[in-house]
């Protein structure tokens, strides 16, 4: 999975030996198709096209920009689905006759028509990136191709530095312009928004600053992050996650770490997020939802990335590189105060997209064909490989509100049902509702509405729910057990709150609140009439966890509090 | 006035002859030809079809070798601001005069640019191109058992005949 790339060069419009020169120089493969014996190259750096942006017609050589955008045109469509990841473009195209060399004389204008085609390029293909490839190096020539738009210069024999072999220059130009794919094939797509997120991921890379990735649920904000690491010159350090689920004093405990005594209960030192991502990059996932107490914290670590641990006043100077990923508006956050100006300002230097679902369409047909590889691996399944043309339709025209994560849980859930099954038909996908499917048209224009994305939540999550499978490796599987359990409790909780919700019985005096009908809302929760003693058993076994967390799961919710008081007056026994 | 045997060639002329030598060949193709060779150096001593492109490659300095002559003799007077006396309106004064005149400033401008000892220079630059491609021509042939082509070295002279004909002046000079 090589990138590609296409030279707009005059002295390719015949001479094989210099192009065989540019690709051994650059480590290209020739894909153009033309040479019987293109140069040998040992692990090219990316496949080559080549073409000289000239017409030839009886012994007069023409410079003709619309050759050049034609071949672009013909390796470039606007779904991503073929891209060029770089154009190296000359400054110089000599035109004219034929002389005796066989090289063309000559005329007025050939030293800068690449300027020319460069304009023609922006008018056409506004994210093509394109490198001027020239030997001149005149400032007023560099000024010209900076206004169209040329990114960056190369010269032919690559002697822009002194240190660096050519290929080493023009791997560092694709690296810091190239819409590349990600060379791991972790992150699945060719679409252009995709690739310049990919970019805008390398160039923020530097394994110093604070990267800020910004993206709907599910769009793969994780794997974005975990990309910034791998092409960053921390690469080979630790890569260590943060989700701030727990609470607030763990939260802190989690991130700062502790020394022995620092409070009650901390027998031992222990590292925090920081000092264990020490040499490589720290992923601060769902920044929008931590404490404002742990905002302020994290002020400190993030600017001049020096930590203490909880009681200790000994300072830790931090070598990490910072990812923070969110889903949350943080500018609307810092408006209504749930987020620290502060500390946004901080994080937001290099602000990365992660473009939803929707905005790469084109990139469909390929994910699913991965996804459906994967989750048949996972169960060990050969069947079904492929997705029919219709329901491949149907998975590109839906409008994705749960992104990447949604598409995945559509096609895990369809793998298990149709394992005996070659191709996936439509009516095998189970896609959100059917009010959901919207028309390719609107849905460009358009974003999901609120109740869509609430009700593909739960949609998603009950997918998750049937499919899910836990890990064999019970070591991890008991370390998560704690949480796990105080998960299904917090799951159920909600539950039971939502079938309160929905069986209140609305009275005339009694206010917008109604009268909460316990025995009603259990019963519909289990889908059969249970006696009103026998429900509240329900209700206390699915709250009832460890002391601890039923304070803490109480002190949440006003209204689960008042269910149990209720519960606890039906019958009386406490839990042990 | 001229080195080495100069004739009258008119700037456009003589730019688009440096454009041709030096642009598009010297740096364009000669310098990348160099550059590459240098990454499949190990190849040519067990490839002998690489070591005959490589050969081939060489020998065309020797054919251009002539015309970056013409080039360098032709520069001085290319250059100089006395060929504004043979285009409008200079070009109408009185036959006499422009021919004074075109003494005067040609001088004054040769002393001032120095092109004489500049293209002087160039013509040692590129014998010692000259001395280090030949040497490289007769080892790749294989007339001297065991010796290695320094390419680098022929990298260095190459590139210092380069600079030198880039820095050449790229408009007429004012006297």
């Amino acid at each position: 999975m090589i990138p590609r790339i296409l030279v707009i060069d005059d002295i390719f419009g015949s001479a094989f030996i210099d192009r065989r020169n540019l690709c051994r120089n650059f480590g290209l493969a020739d894909v153009t198709g033309d040479d019987e014996k293109p140069a040998a190259v040992d692990n090219p750096i990316a496949e080559a096209v080549f073409c000289s942006g000239q017409r030839r017609d009886q012994g007069v050589v023409r410079n003709d920009a619309s050759v050049a955008i034609n071949v672009i045109a013909g390796g470039w469509t606007s779904d991503g689905t073929d891209v060029w990841a770089l154009v190296l473009l000359d400054l110089r195209f000599a035109s004219g006759r034929l002389a005796q060399d066989g090289e063309p004389e000559g005329q007025e204008g050939d030293d800068i028509f690449g300027l020319r085609v460069l304009e023609a390029i922006r008018e056409r293909f506004m994210d093509l990136p394109v490198v001027v490839l020239s030997s001149r190096d005149r400032s007023e020539v560099i000024e010209d191709c900076r206004k169209l738009g040329a990114l960056d210069f190369i010269q032919r024999h690559g002697n822009g530095s002194d240190s660096l072999t050519p290929r080493e220059i023009l791997q560092n130009k694709l690296f810091e312009h190239g819409l590349a794919e990600d060379h791991r094939g972790i992150i699945v797509g060719r679409s252009i928004p995709l690739l310049k997120a990919l970019r805008a991921a390398r160039r923020a890379a530097t394994g110093r600053g604070n990267i800020l990735l910004l993206g709907e649920t599910g769009t793969g904000k994780e794997l974005l992050a975990r990309y910034a690491h791998d092409v960053s010159p921390k690469a080979k350090g630790h890569y260590q996650i943060y989700h701030p689920d727990e609470s607030e004093g763990l939260q802190e405990d989690a991130l700062f770490g502790h020394e022995k005594g620092a409070f009650t209960g901390a027998v031992g030192s222990k590292p925090g997020a920081f000092e264990l991502a020490m040499g490589g990059t720290l992923l601060i996932d769902e920044i929008g939802d931590v404490s404002e107490n742990l905002q302020s914290r994290l002020l400190r670590p993030l600017e001049n990335k020096v930590i203490s641990r909880q009681g200790s006043t000994e300072e830790v100077k931090l070598d990490i590189q910072v990812v923070l990923a969110t889903n949350k508006n943080l500018d609307e956050y810092v408006r209504t105060g749930r987020f620290k100006y502060d500390l946004l300002n901080r994080i937001n230097a290099s602000t990365i997209e992660i473009p939803p679902l929707r905005d790469r369409r084109g990139d469909i047909p390929l994910l699913s064909e991965k996804l459906l590889e994967q989750h048949c691996s996972s169960i060990g399944a050969t069947w079904p490989r492929a997705v029919d043309p219709a329901a491949m339709r149907m998975l590109m025209e839906y409008n994705w509100p749960g992104n990447v994560r949604e598409l995945s849980n559509v096609l895990r859930k369809a793998v298990n049902d149709n394992k005996g099954s070659e191709l996936l038909i439509s009516s095998d996908l189970q896609i959100g509702f059917s009010s959901s499917l919207v028309t390719l048209e609107t849905a460009r224009t358009s974003v999901p509405t609120p109740s869509a994305t609430v009700l593909s939540e739960v949609d998603e999550l009950l997918m998750a729910m049937e499919t899910f499978e836990f890990d064999k490796d019970y070591t991890k599987l008991n370390a998560k057990l704690p949480r796990l359990q105080k998960a299904f409790a917090t799951l159920l909780s909600r539950y039971l709150i939502a079938a309160i919700d929905a069986t209140k019985k609305m009275k005339p005096g009694q206010g917008p609140d109604g009268e909460i009908n316990i025995t009603g809302a259990v019963s519909c929760m289990m889908g059969k009439q249970l006696k009103t003693a026998k429900a509240a058993d329900v209700v206390k076994r699915i709250i009832q966890t460890d002391t601890a967390s039923l304070e803490e799961m109480l002190k949440s919710n006003e209204l689960l509090e008042h269910i149990y008081g209720e519960v606890l007056r039906l019958r009386p026994k406490k839990p042990k | 006035m001229g080195l080495r045997g100069s004739n009258d060639m008119k700037y456009s002329e003589w730019a688009r002859l440096r454009a041709m030598l030096h642009h598009d060949w010297l740096q364009n193709r000669y310098l990348t030809f160099l550059s590459a060779w240098v990454n499949c150096f190990d190849e040519m001593q067990t490839n002998k079809d690489t070591a005959k492109e490589i050969l081939m490659q060489l020998r065309l300095w020797s054919e251009k070798k002539s015309s970056f002559c013409e080039l360098l003799r032709n520069a001085e007077n290319a250059l100089s601001p006395r060929q504004f006396l043979e285009t409008p309106p200079l070009s109408t004064m009185l036959k006499e005069d422009r021919q004074w005149l075109g003494d005067v400033v040609h001088t004054l401008y040769c002393q001032r640019a120095r092109v004489q000892e500049r293209v002087e220079d160039m013509f040692d630059l590129m014998d010692q191109v000259d001395k280090v491609i030949t040497t490289a021509e007769t080892t790749v042939r294989g007339e001297e058992t065991g010796a290695k082509v320094n390419v680098d070295s022929i990298i260095t002279a190459v590139m210092r005949f380069s600079k030198a004909i880039g820095e050449l002046p790229h408009e007429i000079q004012l006297p």
